[in-house]
């Protein structure tokens, strides 16, 4: 294999598996609630805000990085039951115009009160020392947080397969996802299991913040550059498909990688010719939800 | 004629006199009205609010040592909202409200949406920052005074500055921009290198690119890193170019590069990366209060001072001192021509001369180009707080930089002699 190749190969997987970290929580939230949260991104941000306020700009190990995404975490989760009792669960029997409406509201609020309470300087933070360097494969340099990256990206997917598939919560999800009604009737507490859900979908946005921010300067705009490939790669992979979500980032993140080394002078053009050649061939994404048409 | 309307006509009379003497003697007392227009919103906000308290201060200062032509001046402040066509809609409503002097154009953008307007408009339009060729070029008029280097001379110089500060390296590459700027400033850089290295053996190989607003440059740091080049032009600006430190730090960057000039990001990149600061980071320096020789220029310090006095904040971006240049530059010019009037204050402009915070400056007759001392600045990391600190300033003569004056023709790089 080239040099090339194996650039744009690792390259593609840790694009892909940042985008996936991203669109995880963005997928979960449409499935259940069928809300496609236009605010996703600004949780994402403020999940990085709130891991440079405790951890700074210099994190001292691997774990005690890991330790403040989780917090980020834990912290968007608890913005996310703020944002569902007060917003969200308000939209559930509306038109998906108006939940588009008060999510796109909610972006702007958030986009907001970052800048009111960290200012609109640029920030930095680095990645921990244990991956703060570079491995050389194959002629290519390669950052090992990248790899790091992908590795907290496949652990994320896995444990989320295993929950929605293996465990009795992750079953209950899914029934209510597929028909709350009848979920309802059989004795499951569907406002619980929406609540949660929603929690879990805001966590994972926060923990992403955190986890990304060593990879991109920190502002209030930080958000958009993630959450529009973690757009694509929903629509990609299906409407709350997680399983589709994460092949479409692992395809999305190879296409843009190879676009940007063999085709630079047309650079992010590529995605979006993917994009059309899916809305075209697979209008439902690859997993479409049950009754997508 | 009666008495009764003798007397009738000579009150009239009066009353029309003392009517038109105070209307005059109002006019006369009447403050100054300038329009600031700056990007006080969007993405150029960051920059252009720091250019409008450099202006702010500036009429502050005119004000307190008593007015220009013994009236006072008043700012009218605009948001262009970094937009050519809310920039031309600014100007517009400023002239209609009866405004004959400006100060706008903070970035190339709204400067090519208000330069070609100011003839109209029968202003006199101060292009406070915007360092696009076409300003002094294909749109140039006689309304317009640039109060900034060129991309050229800008570009150059930083050039000029790499390769004379570090002779030891060889061979220089460039990052930018794919665009009109990326790829002229990356142009600039390499011929300015060639030309100005001392040994004259330097190669310049060729420009990457990269968006102007891209979040991943792992694909083109891969490239640096696998070229030759030990000396780096990075033309990617703003957020972009912090993330690009980021991602290219950690893959050993720093150490391959042994110095890199930047576009003109300064201490926002210092203050964002602290500690993980380049050692030999080169940029376009507009101000450096604690800085020689703006430590010891009067006009600077008192900048300074008054700008901790309105602010509260002991210390202020570069930017402010463009604004403050900009606005002292017209209030030169009225002063100079006695007068407020459009024509007498583009004569007089036309052969100016003031001080500002970097020294004596003054505009080329032809184009109305400023010519003075560019400034560049090499940072690096520190171990007290901010975690970065300015080493050096060096400075390159504009006039030895500057293409020959061609108003009113295209800028073309290939017909000057190397």
């Amino acid at each position: 294999m080239s040099s090339q190749a194996i650039f744009v190969l690792f390259n593609g997987l840790a694009s892909g598996m940042a985008f996936f970290l991203v669109a995880a929580g963005l997928t979960w939230v449409f499935g259940i609630l069928k809300i496609l949260n236009l605010a996703h991104g600004a949780f994402f941000m403020l999940g990085a805000y709130i891991a440079f306020t405790v951890g700074g700009g210099w994190p001292a190990s691997i774990w005690s990085f890991l330790g403040v995404a989780l917090i980020a975490a834990a912290a968007i989760g608890v913005l996310g039951y703020l944002t569902d009792q007060l917003v969200l669960k308000r939209l559930r029997d509306v038109d998906y115009h108006y939940a588009l409406i008060a999510t796109f509201g909610l972006m702007l609020f958030c986009e907001g009160a970052a800048k009111f309470i960290w200012g609109t300087d640029y920030q930095a933070v680095m990645p921990p020392p244990e991956v703060d360097r570079a491995v050389v494969v194959g002629g290519s340099y390669i950052s090992v947080y990248t790899l790091f990256v992908i590795g907290i990206g496949v652990s994320v997917f896995a444990a989320l397969e295993i929950i929605m598939h293996r465990t009795w919560a992750g079953k209950i999800m899914r029934a209510v996802s597929n028909d709350p009604w009848m979920a309802g009737t059989l004795g499951i507490n569907v406002p619980m299991v929406l609540m949660v859900s929603v929690i879990a979908s805001f966590a994972l946005a926060g923990f992403a913040g955190g986890i990304l921010v060593p990879n991109q300067a920190l502002s209030p705009h930080v958000g958009a550059s993630f959450v529009l490939y973690a757009f694509m790669a929903v629509v990609i992979g299906g409407l709350g498909s997680i399983r589709g979500t994460f092949l479409a980032c692992i395809l999305l993140g190879l296409v843009e990688s190879a676009n940007a080394t063999f085709l630079s002078q047309y650079g992010g053009i590529a995605i979006y010719v993917v994009l059309a050649i899916f809305l075209v061939w697979k209008p439902t994404g690859l997993f479409p939800a049950q009754g997508a048409t | 004629m009666k008495r009764r309307t003798v007397l009738k006509g000579f009150a009239a009379s009066a009353g029309v006199a003392l009517g038109m003497n105070a209307t005059y003697l109002r006019a006369q007392s009447a403050p100054i009205r300038i329009g600031a227009s700056y990007a006080l919103s969007g993405v150029g906000a960051p920059v252009g609010t720091q250019m409008l308290v450099g202006t702010q201060i500036a009429a502050q200062q005119i004000n307190r040592a008593g007015g220009l032509l013994g009236r006072e001046v008043e700012l009218v402040i605009r948001d262009d909202k970094y937009n050519s066509a809310e920039s031309v809609a600014v100007a517009r409503e400023l002239a209609g409200d009866g405004i004959n002097l400006m100060l706008g154009g903070s970035q190339t953008v709204t400067a090519l949406g208000l330069a070609p307007l100011a003839p109209e408009l029968n202003m006199v339009a101060i292009i406070v920052a915007a360092a696009g060729m076409p300003v002094t070029h294909e749109l140039f008029n006689r309304n317009i005074f640039r109060t900034t280097a060129n991309n050229y001379t800008q570009y150059g110089s930083l050039g000029r500055t790499l390769i004379e500060q570090n002779p030891e390296i060889k061979t220089w590459i460039s990052l930018a921009p794919d665009g009109d700027f990326g790829r002229d400033s990356a142009l600039f850089f390499g011929r300015a290198v060639e030309k100005y290295a001392p040994s004259g053996e330097v190669t310049v190989l060729d420009t990457i690119y990269a968006q102007a607003t891209a979040t991943d440059f792992r694909t083109q740091i891969n490239q640096l890193m696998s070229s030759d080049a030990d000396g780096l032009y990075l033309g990617i600006a703003a957020s972009a170019q912090i993330s690009f430190f980021q991602q290219a730090r950690s893959v050993g960057l720093y150490d391959k590069f042994k110095a890199i000039g930047e576009v003109g990001n300064g201490d926002i990149t210092g203050k964002a990366m602290g500690r993980n600061t380049h050692p030999n980071l080169w940029s376009v320096c507009h101000w450096l209060h604690n800085q020689e020789p703006f430590a010891s220029n009067p006009v600077s310090q008192q900048l300074y001072k008054d700008y901790v006095e309105m602010k509260g904040e002991d210390f202020p971006s570069g930017q402010v001192a463009a604004g403050h240049r900009a606005a002292l530059a017209l209030f030169a010019g009225i002063d100079k021509a006695q007068s407020t009037e459009t024509e007498d204050v583009i004569t007089a402009m036309e052969n100016l001369t003031f001080e500002s915070v970097g020294g004596t400056v003054r505009f080329r007759p032809e184009d109305h180009q400023m010519l003075g001392l560019n400034y560049y600045s090499q940072m690096g990391p520190s171990t007290e707080a901010p975690h970065f600190q300015f080493n050096q300033v060096t400075s390159v003569d504009a006039s030895e930089m500057i293409e020959p004056a061609n108003p009113g023709q295209p800028f073309k790089i290939e017909e000057l002699s190397q």
